[in-house]
């Protein structure tokens, strides 16, 4: 197994840090700081791990649920601050579209929306979805597909 | 990873691989992360990672042990947290145990020397504990000597008088140099009067360089010159 070097960490920052903080923005509005942390873990780790974008989804996805616990207990002017942060970020999307796309987003549930984010835009693997989010292969696809058609009403326009 | 083919890959329609296409094409909202501090934390992380105890193969905590690639590092297995303690506590004892033997021998040492000085100080005579235990028990003219009034020409007179019943003691070699008179200023003038009168032999006595050079060449009429190091010149001395 080859190590963990800052060559790896610049790779995974480079090609999945806009999808990992759109992936953890579902659920907490800190995502930078779960990708960040997740990304100082991957450095952690002795050996590299098999997948290691796989492995990513699945430690950012892990500090989201736990950021969620911890904005609960946090108190009005931290979490003020911590939004106001998040909204001074630079973004290269355009933010209609970037609007758009999250309103579209919204309209799934959770489940069909974290599966979505993962296979489209995290491009990982049907066995990997499966494990993240601890269904079986089968039911992540059919979920996936049944989240297709219910987008595909709001992106029609553009498909034509 | 998405840029390569998987065999388990899904079929969609076409519409719906068309969406598919179209929301992958959607730019996403690039991370709020600076950049240089992720690195800098994550060197960080990874050097404290390298030097972090973390449970060996045996379940065992290795107290160092090099965790960023072990097949590069030799790992430093310091055994068993017991094995260790019983170590440390077998050296700390021995080390304690060292140190108190010194510290009583030095301490004994210096009260058996501080002992004999105040004998001597105090006129010149014999150790009190030393004669007693010396003097032989059976003869009534040591035993009518008490410890502050014997004199080491007395004591050294019966001893000689009465060799069969002597021991060795502390005080050995202290009489040793009484009977050699290398205690001359300590032990007084009474006393090796007393020697002179009853030995017949008198002490040797210190003697100068001159009378020693006159001891040894009888013939010379002339003394030789000394030549003071700090008088004899500089030239020719260099090493």
């Amino acid at each position: 197994m080859p190590s963990v070097d800052a060559t790896l960490i610049a790779e995974m920052l480079d090609r999945h840090g806009a999808a990992l903080a759109f992936y953890a923005r579902q659920w907490t509005s800190h995502a930078d700081d779960c990708v960040q942390e997740a990304l100082v873990e991957l450095a952690r780790q002795p050996v590299c791990p098999d997948n290691p974008a796989a492995w990513l989804y699945r430690v950012v996805r892990n500090r989201a649920f736990n950021a969620v616990r911890a904005e609960g207990r946090r108190n009005a002017h931290e979490l003020l601050a911590a939004e106001q942060r998040v909204n001074r970020q630079p973004t290269d999307a355009n933010p209609a579209e970037a609007a758009e796309l999250n309103d579209s987003l919204a309209t799934l549930d959770a489940a069909a929306r974290e599966i979505v984010v993962l296979r489209v835009w995290g491009g990982l693997a049907w066995q990997e979805i499966a494990a993240l989010v601890g269904e079986s292969k089968s039911s992540a696809q059919r979920t996936y597909v049944q989240a297709l058609e219910q987008l595909r009403q709001h992106w029609e326009p553009r498909l034509r | 990873m998405s840029e390569e083919p998987k065999p388990e890959e899904l079929r969609l329609p076409d519409e719906l691989a068309a969406l598919e296409a179209l929301l992958a094409a959607q730019p996403l909202a690039a991370a709020g992360i600076d950049r240089d501090q992720l690195m800098y934390q994550a060197g960080w992380a990874a050097c404290e990672a390298q030097w972090q105890p973390r449970p060996s193969a045996g379940g065992r905590v290795a107290s160092l042990e090099m965790a960023a690639d072990s097949r590069r590092y030799p790992r430093a297995e310091l055994g068993d947290v017991r094995e260790r303690r019983r170590l440390a506590t077998w050296s700390l004892a021995s080390a304690a145990l060292a140190a108190s033997l010194a510290v009583a021998t030095t301490l004994g040492w210096v009260e058996l020397v501080k002992r004999l000085d105040q004998s001597e100080r105090a006129g010149g005579g014999p150790p009190r504990l030393a004669v007693e235990e010396r003097l032989p028990q059976t003869l009534t003219e040591v035993k009518s000597l008490t410890a502050r009034d014997v004199s080491a020409a007395e004591v050294e007179r019966v001893l000689n008088s009465n060799g069969r019943d002597e021991r060795l003691t502390l005080a050995g070699p202290w009489f040793a140099m009484q009977r050699q008179g290398l205690l001359g200023s300590t032990s007084g003038n009474a006393v090796r009067a007393e020697r002179v009168t009853a030995n017949g032999v008198a002490p040797p006595t210190a003697k100068t360089a001159r009378e020693l050079w006159k001891e040894l060449n009888p013939n010379e009429t002339t003394t030789p010159t000394p030549v003071w190091p700090w008088s004899r010149p500089l030239s020719g001395d260099s090493i």
